[in-house]
């Protein structure tokens, strides 16, 4: 008889399989959630890669710090499934802040925004803490006020800081919380913006770090033209300048103009300032020289014009020294004028013999400023140097400054050393003496020779 | 002259500008001055503004229809979530196009279906007949009740009773995002909400449809035992969140917040303990949780006490979705396709339903090469199944417009 089966042990099998399937379909369904939850997380990384991605470019491309806000907005509003982003602005209060940046306001809400101000809390806005705000915060009274004037319930606020200060405060936030879509916001969101603003802020100070440097890439190009583009031939002379800028330019600045065929004006000043403003008034001088140098060769006459050009051309308090002196080859004769400048050293017979002082106020302050005009006379084996105040001025790790007893001993000793040698040497010993210590100021100088009698001739670079 | 048609995508942030590159691109593509358009734009936009960006660029007589949607397909772009819109511009020679609207359909779904399908059945032009029907999936979202939806079956059977013969139908519930905010319809120049339209194209112009399902049964049948609408309060004869919850198995980190749009119940039309089919099953997927009555809130309400349910699994088959645009191509014979238009689901997306790849991406790779595509993501899809115009969930429908 074959057997019949039993009932019981069919509806026990059946129940078995039964809470199987269950818990079988159960498991399945919750990793499908946690794949799903994942796959969106890893979406919205990869979103947030493509948005620094994005940031990167704004910076790069926008010289305005405001357009990078502009971009920052909109792509945390793109690419982060947030509803409403907006960069708060500084006021002229402390910690306030006034949105200035938004995105995903309809006309008339956005009409509201520009007037609402927000005072955030010394700690937030030195970095120590974020505003995290969702289903389950605590709601301070700032948090009620940012969510009620700026209409997001569900947001993470931030602040831009860079080295000058808070640049701003980057908030975005959300309408709704919806699973899984629309999570609640978390710390891994707080940690996302907090990335996101130490981005921007070091982008925007980096771009601007950049922008400087090019300002004075552009301003050392405009200084190099201002430099002769060779050294004359001066029949019995040696001729030689040297210029070792503090920074990427400097405020010192140095030129020869031939004259005729024995004359050669020879000049170098120091305009007040550096940088590209430096530049600017160095050219402006050297413009104001030329001119004058060619339409009077009268050192004193050429200061007085070329001063009253810079003082009209200039904005006031721009200013420069300046030794100006036209050298004539064949009487030796160097007549010039110092407009509040270092005064140059003449070396004769190994002594520094004479300081070139006459002359008047320095350029460019005093419309009608007037300068005297003196004459020393050059004769075979003198040196002539005119300098900056960098020489003289630089100091040793102990504070002490390079001098000009310094300069003088250094000329007597080695003025018989041909020009170029001459300058190069006195330029290593003021490096030497300022060794250990940061170059404070321009470094400039230029070596004047009359060759001693049947000295071979010798063309100075 | 023949049908001629393109699509346009944008992802720009300003609404206006977003609307005018999208037109731009699909007047561009079709060569010709557009008789329709269809745009969609994520909630992210502003309808209005965008509107009028589409408008400049279409100029004033091209009639448009569409409004919100989750994304924006075209044929080599896809996006959700963000900036998204996307036009279809279509010139229509030889073919009448009827656009008509109901207002204030929350609430009056199956009246307002009515009216609409009076309104078709006074359509009396000869040639092929293709329907397109948009509506606002989202009735209401109140911070105390939540989201509430209209529900397409009760529209569906309101025009089933005085529309006569039902054309070749397609249709969308829109949607602007997944946060259910408030959605808008385009219909020419009015930018509106809570309304129904309808698009008939009559002439030449014929659409063909095909959907595409992506779930298959991951448990046993169960049975609702109470519900109320698009409520299913009681399954098995116990409180539908306590089963749910039973059957996922306790899970530190999953509550009943998790639900919506996770939990899918299927309804085998099949045989019972046959092979699976997926065109045999009717996907409904939970919107969201009746925390007091330890419900579950559907799309639609056509889950009702009686009705034999399954959990479901997402199981999007990227082959399939290929094999079934090819299979739609094939079947236009010798007509000359010139338009595709996608309606997709928005928990399709791979950022939703955990899949490695978007599914779009195969309608785009079988019908972008082909014709121009233009798609939306959507909250409910409507299309044929059988002999029946359904309500869908879960769903891709794909129309593709062709002419002889």
């Amino acid at each position: 008889m074959a057997d019949v089966p039993d009932t019981d042990a069919l509806t026990a099998e059946l129940e078995y399989y039964r809470q199987r399937i269950d818990r079988l379909a159960g498991d399945t369904l919750r990793r499908d959630y946690l794949t799903s939850e994942l796959r969106h997380q890893l979406r919205q990384n990869r979103q947030a890669f493509s948005l620094l991605a994005e940031l990167q470019r704004s910076i790069q491309l926008n010289s305005e710090t405001t357009h990078v806000f502009d971009d920052a907005v909109r792509g945390i509003n793109a690419q982060l499934s947030m509803d409403r982003t907006l960069v708060l602005a500084p006021t002229e209060t402390l910690n306030a802040f006034r949105p200035a940046h938004w995105i995903g306001y309809r006309e008339e809400s956005a009409a509201r925004l520009g007037a609402a101000t927000f005072v955030f809390p010394e700690s937030f806005l030195a970095g120590s803490q974020s505003l995290l705000v969702n289903g389950t915060s605590d709601r301070t009274p700032l948090v009620e006020q940012l969510r009620e004037a700026l209409e997001i319930p569900y947001f993470v606020a931030v602040p831009l800081r860079s080295d000058e200060g808070v640049l701003g405060v980057l908030l975005s936030g959300r309408l709704r919380e919806v699973k899984p879509v629309c999570p609640p916001l978390d710390v891994g969101d707080v940690d996302t913006f907090r990335a996101l603003a130490s981005f921007i802020s070091t982008g925007i100070r980096n771009k601007r770090i950049g922008v400087l440097e090019e300002t004075l890439r552009v301003a050392a190009r405009i200084q190099g033209d201002l430099l002769p583009k060779s050294t004359p031939t001066l029949e019995g002379y040696e001729l030689v300048g040297r210029t070792l800028p503090a920074q990427i330019v400097g405020g010192d600045y140095y030129d020869f103009i031939v004259v005729d065929e024995g004359r050669c004006a020879i000049c170098l000043g120091d305009v007040a300032g550096k940088g590209l403003p430096a530049a600017l008034l160095m050219a402006n001088l050297q413009a104001s020289i030329r001119g004058q140098t060619l339409w009077s060769p009268s050192a004193a006459d050429c200061m007085t014009r070329a001063n009253r050009l810079l003082f009209l051309s200039t904005d006031p308090g721009s200013y420069a020294t300046l030794v100006y002196g036209v050298l004539n080859t064949r009487s030796h004769y160097f007549s010039y004028t110092n407009g509040g400048h270092n005064a140059p050293m003449l070396v004769h017979r190994q002594e520094v013999t004479a300081r070139l002082t006459t002359g008047g106020t320095v350029l460019g302050l005093f419309q009608n400023s007037k300068f005297e005009e003196d004459v020393v006379h050059l004769d075979a084996g003198d040196v002539l140097v005119l300098y900056s105040d960098g020489v003289t001025e630089a100091v040793d790790t102990e504070g002490r400054e390079f001098g000009e007893t310094r300069l003088a001993s250094l000329l007597t000793e080695q003025h018989q050393d041909p020009a170029g040698t001459l300058a190069d040497r006195i330029l290593n010993s003021v490096i030497l003496h300022g060794r250990g210590m940061p170059q404070a100021d321009d470094i400039t100088l230029v070596v004047v020779k009359r060759m001693p009698p049947n000295a071979p001739a010798r063309r100075t670079l | 002259m023949t049908a001629q048609a393109g699509a346009g995508y944008s992802e720009n942030t300003d609404s206006f500008r977003a609307g005018l590159q999208a037109a731009q691109a699909a007047v561009a593509e079709a060569g010709a001055p557009p008789h329709l358009a269809l745009a969609y734009c994520t909630s992210k936009h502003d309808p209005h503004r965008l509107h009028a960006g589409v408008r400049s660029a279409l100029g004033p007589s091209a009639r448009i229809v569409g409004g919100h949607s989750v994304g924006a397909i075209t044929r080599d772009r896809l996006g959700y979530e963000g900036y998204q819109a996307c036009v279809g511009a279509l010139t229509l020679p030889g073919t009448a196009i009827h656009l008509f609207l109901e207002r204030d359909i929350a609430g009056r779904e199956f009246e307002v279906g009515r009216r609409l399908g009076g309104q078709l059945a006074g359509v009396s032009d000869d040639g092929w007949r293709s329907l397109l029907l948009t509506y606002d999936s989202l009735r209401e979202n109140t911070p105390d009740r939540g989201p509430a939806l209209n529900l397409a079956t009760p529209l569906i059977a309101g025009m089933d009773e005085t529309i006569g013969r039902w054309p070749s139908v397609a249709g969308v519930g829109v949607f602007g995002d997944l946060q259910f905010n408030p959605t808008y319809q385009f219909f020419d120049d009015q930018v509106m909400q809570q309304t129904a339209s309808a698009l008939l194209l009559c002439g030449d112009v014929r659409m063909d449809t095909i959907i595409m399902h992506g779930c298959e049964p991951a448990g046993r049948y169960h049975t609702i035992t109470k519900a109320e609408g698009p409520v299913i309060l009681e399954i098995d004869g116990r409180p539908a969140l306590d089963i749910i919850a039973q059957l996922l198995g306790a899970e530190e980190n999953q509550t009943v917040e998790d639900y919506p749009l996770f939990v899918t119940l299927g309804v085998n039309r099949g045989e019972r303990f046959g092979p699976f089919r997926e065109e045999d099953y009717a996907n409904r997927l939970c919107m969201a949780v009746d925390k007091v009555r330890r419900g579950l809130v559907m799309f639609e309400d056509d889950l009702q006490a009686g009705s034999e349910v399954q959990l479901m699994r997402r199981s999007i088959d990227q082959k399939y979705v290929g094999t079934r645009c090819r299979e739609l191509l094939r079947r236009l014979g010798g007509r000359r396709p010139f338009f595709a238009l996608y309606i997709d689901c928005a928990g399709r997306a791979a950022a939703y339903c955990g899949s490695e790849r978007e599914e779009a991406e195969e309608v785009q790779h079988a019908i972008g090469s082909v014709m121009p595509l233009l798609g939306m993501y959507s909250g409910v899809e409507i299309a044929q199944v059988g002999h029946q115009i359904q309500a869908l969930d879960w769903t891709g429908v794909l129309c593709i417009f062709s002419e002889p």
